[in-house]
């Protein structure tokens, strides 16, 4: 019932703390202004990994419906992943818009602009969080589960979609620092290095709390299948005649 | 530091939003726990 062992999942908690406290020291105080955004900057560090993890918790949800609708790979396992990540990537979308919305605010001078990035954006998190509600909708673990798969991947579509929305329309959002049409970085120095150190920050904690996220949907997978077994044998034992000492069914 | 209020309350509501989460993620599963059999709880 777990995804990683119970001491590397603390390890991983522990690392994770400790990353953190690194990302807002780096963040808050160590790294320099920018010439253009000032100290807007520091919510970069914090949004820019944001939409970074929303991505990968989508690509592992992908990956695993994929799995799971594939015959021989099918495994629960793989459903339950696919929810477990879908609902971090979910969590960390909310944030990407939030921080995005607070840097907005003083560098554009709006809160939101009907800009192709944060447009996407918000699409995506919305087709997740239909994703998740259609989890919930009671049924057979296998239907369940194949038409959650079919779902993921299609709302995986709009994940490239946001992503190279930068580039493939004009927008307010600007391009990759990083990643970008010409693959050249446009931030140096310790700003850099607390911008990685910011996803790498971030990709520990993913790992982490998927571990902790799985675990519990296992538990609640257990769960339900025990009550649906009981239910089962009270119900058996509710219709089957009781026969009385000596007599013949 | 400029635009301090923008920048803190993203870094407030960011790590809030992880913590609460965290500690949803951990009391359920605590819940959980306790209403599984004794030699399922640390499978």
């Amino acid at each position: 019932m777990r995804l990683l062992g119970r001491r590397a999942t603390t390890a991983l908690g522990a690392a994770s703390l400790v990353a953190l406290a690194v990302l807002v020291y780096l963040g808050l105080w160590a790294s320099p202004p920018d010439v253009n955004q000032s100290d807007g900057v520091r919510l970069l560090y914090l949004h820019v990994p944001s939409a970074w993890l929303a991505y990968l918790a989508f690509f592992v949800t992908a990956i695993s419906s994929a799995l799971y609708l594939w015959p021989r790979t099918r495994s629960v396992v793989w459903d339950l992943v696919a929810g477990a990540s879908a609902e971090i990537g979910v969590m960390f979308t909310a944030l990407t818009l939030v921080l995005g919305s607070l840097w907005g605010r003083p560098v554009w001078g709006v809160w939101w602009a009907w800009d192709a990035r944060l447009v996407t954006t918000a699409v995506m998190f919305f087709l997740y969080l239909g994703y998740l509600a259609l989890r919930r909708i009671p049924g057979g673990a296998e239907v369940r589960g194949k038409r959650c798969a079919i779902a993921a991947l299609i709302a995986f579509i709009d994940v490239p979609i946001v992503h190279f929305s930068v580039n493939w329309w004009r927008t307010l959002h600007q391009e990759g620092s990083i990643f970008n049409d010409e693959m050249k970085a446009h931030i140096h120095g310790l700003m850099a290095f607390t911008l990685v150190w910011g996803v790498i920050a971030f990709t520990v904690l993913y790992v982490y709390l998927l571990s902790r996220r799985y675990r519990l949907a296992a538990i609640e997978e257990q769960m339900e299948e025990r009550e649906i077994d009981r239910a089962i044998a009270e119900r058996i034992e509710r219709d089957t005649p009781v026969l009385e000492a000596g007599a013949r069914p | 530091m400029k635009f301090a209020g923008y920048v803190l309350s993203g870094y407030a509501i960011t790590f809030a939003t992880i913590g609460a989460y965290w500690l949803r993620v951990v009391r359920r599963t605590q819940r959980a726990e306790s209403t599984l059999p004794e030699e399922l709880r640390d499978s």
